[in-house]
């Protein structure tokens, strides 16, 4: 009997963004959060397809921008294994030029939804717990790794009001 | 593992209906291709001229290399087809059926056809005419993937079919796709459906090929430009006949812009004193496919949203 694979971290595919991107997302949170550790096997390409609906060559972009970022490594013979993260080398510049424009959205959203900057600021905090840990603290993703029996909660995204229009469009 | 090469194929049809003018592209090997359009855009029998199983009145389809037509070079199911309402013997059993269509085939993979059958819960001592619709076409599914197709062509292999059959499918011909590197053509109007499983999109309209490209490509090529300005500065750029669509909501005016025919005119507005705002982003594949497929003059927000 044919069992369709299930993924080891939660995708929820929305429209209006690459699926490359979401999926990409999903896994690297799940390996920065430790629900997947170094060294477990991560889907394969047609794994991936099948579970998530996805053309095999959209896959494999997913499994490629993860080995480019170091989050994955082919074994040959194996698959595709998950790798540490490697050290980050300070803050990357052009990541971070992209995360401040998605900021300046975010606290314009925040600002119109009657938030202050204390209570955004008290919102990021807690999803970054949720997903890593506790900042700082040298066990990073023990938190979620105690958990994996228990199905990860998957903490939707927020979307804005326009990027909400823009899927049902 | 073959390329689809549609060569400047035109048919008309005995009645003297012209149902494709000089439709031409080529699609690489391992492509899943979407094929849309409105009811009567033709996508039916730029299909079929691909199953070799109609003429085009001119042009021609290859794969590889081979005339779509040439029977002797397809025999033993290298171009598979599926279409609504499949013509199926009735009075077979499905098991009956299967065994009895499996050695006409070079390829026929009987354990793939087993598993596929039970993944789909097709009950197979039922009579062919007794199945339910959905029923025929996961019988015509499996006939159509059993025999390792290097071309399926799957016309609206959706319809009927309930969610989870629908996945099941989709699934199936994923695996295909991973496994072999069949290429296939779909024609479905359930595009949140099919979305995802495609890497290429064709748009038929009226019988003319809208566009037929990666879909990527095509995400680069068309872009939303979204200004915010004074009124009568945006309704000057709105008039304009440069754009794909216009939709306009209060101080928000979004153009869609085709970068092959127009450059993207973000310097220009830049040094426009009463727009304010100019961003561009990516068009939502979803709303791309329903600008190519009806082509809809400039609306308000008001009207889109009804």
């Amino acid at each position: 009997m044919h069992v369709t694979p299930v993924l080891p971290f939660p995708v929820d595919l929305r429209p209006g963004d690459s699926p490359v991107r979401q999926v990409a997302r999903a896994a690297a949170r799940a390996i920065l959060g430790g629900v997947l550790r170094p060294g477990d096997r991560f889907p394969s390409v047609r794994e991936l397809a099948e579970a998530l609906k996805l053309h095999p060559n959209t896959a494999q972009k997913v499994v490629t921008q993860l080995q480019q970022e170091g989050l994955l490594v082919a074994k040959p013979g194996v698959g595709t294994i998950v790798q540490a993260p490697p050290p980050a080398a300070g803050p990357d510049e052009r990541r971070r030029a992209a995360l401040e424009a998605q900021l300046d959205r975010l606290v314009v959203e925040a600002r119109q939804a009657g938030l202050d900057d204390a209570a955004l600021a008290a919102m990021l905090t807690a999803r970054w717990q949720a997903a890593f840990g506790v900042p700082g603290s040298t066990d990073d993703g023990a938190s979620a790794r105690g958990r994996t029996d228990e199905p990860v909660p998957d903490v939707p995204t927020p979307v804005s009001p326009t990027a909400r229009m823009r899927g049902r469009a | 593992m073959m390329p689809v090469l549609v060569d400047h194929v035109s048919h008309r049809y005995g009645t003297g209906t012209a149902a494709l003018h000089d439709v031409a592209f080529a699609l690489p090997a391992g492509a899943i291709l979407g094929l849309v359009g409105a009811n009567g855009a033709g996508k039916s029998t730029l299909l079929q001229c691909c199953a070799g199983l109609r003429t085009p009145t001119r042009g021609a389809v290859r794969i590889g290399g081979h005339d779509a037509r040439d029977r002797r070079a397809l025999v033993g199911g290298t171009v598979t087809w599926v279409a609504a309402d499949p013509p199926l013997p009735a009075h077979e059993t499905v098991a009956a059926l299967l065994r009895w269509v499996a050695p006409l085939h070079a390829r026929w993979d009987t354990s793939f056809a087993a598993m596929l059958v039970d993944r789909l819960a097709l009950p197979t001592a039922q009579r062919v005419d007794r199945l339910s619709r959905g029923g025929r076409m996961k019988l015509a599914l499996v006939l159509a993937l059993a025999p390792r197709p290097a071309v399926l062509i799957l016309d609206e292999p959706l319809a009927g079919l309930d969610v989870p059959a629908r996945d099941d499918v989709l699934r199936a011909v994923l695996g295909t796709v991973a496994d072999e590197g069949t290429t296939v053509l779909l024609a479905s109007h359930e595009w949140g459906e099919i979305e995802t499983v495609l890497d290429h999109l064709a748009v038929l309209r009226d019988g003319r090929l809208v566009v037929c490209d990666r879909i990527e490509t095509l995400q680069a090529r068309f872009r939303r430009v979204t200004l915010t300005g004074t009124d009568d500065a945006l309704d000057a750029i709105a008039r304009g006949d440069r754009w794909l669509g216009t939709q306009r909501a209060g101080r928000l005016l979004t153009l869609l812009v085709d970068t092959d025919a127009t450059p993207l005119p973000v310097d220009e507005f830049a040094s426009l004193s009463d727009v304010t705002q100019c961003d561009v982003d990516d068009v939502p594949t979803r709303e791309l496919v329903r600008r190519l497929t009806y082509g809809t003059p400039s609306t308000r927000v008001a009207e889109v949203v009804a």
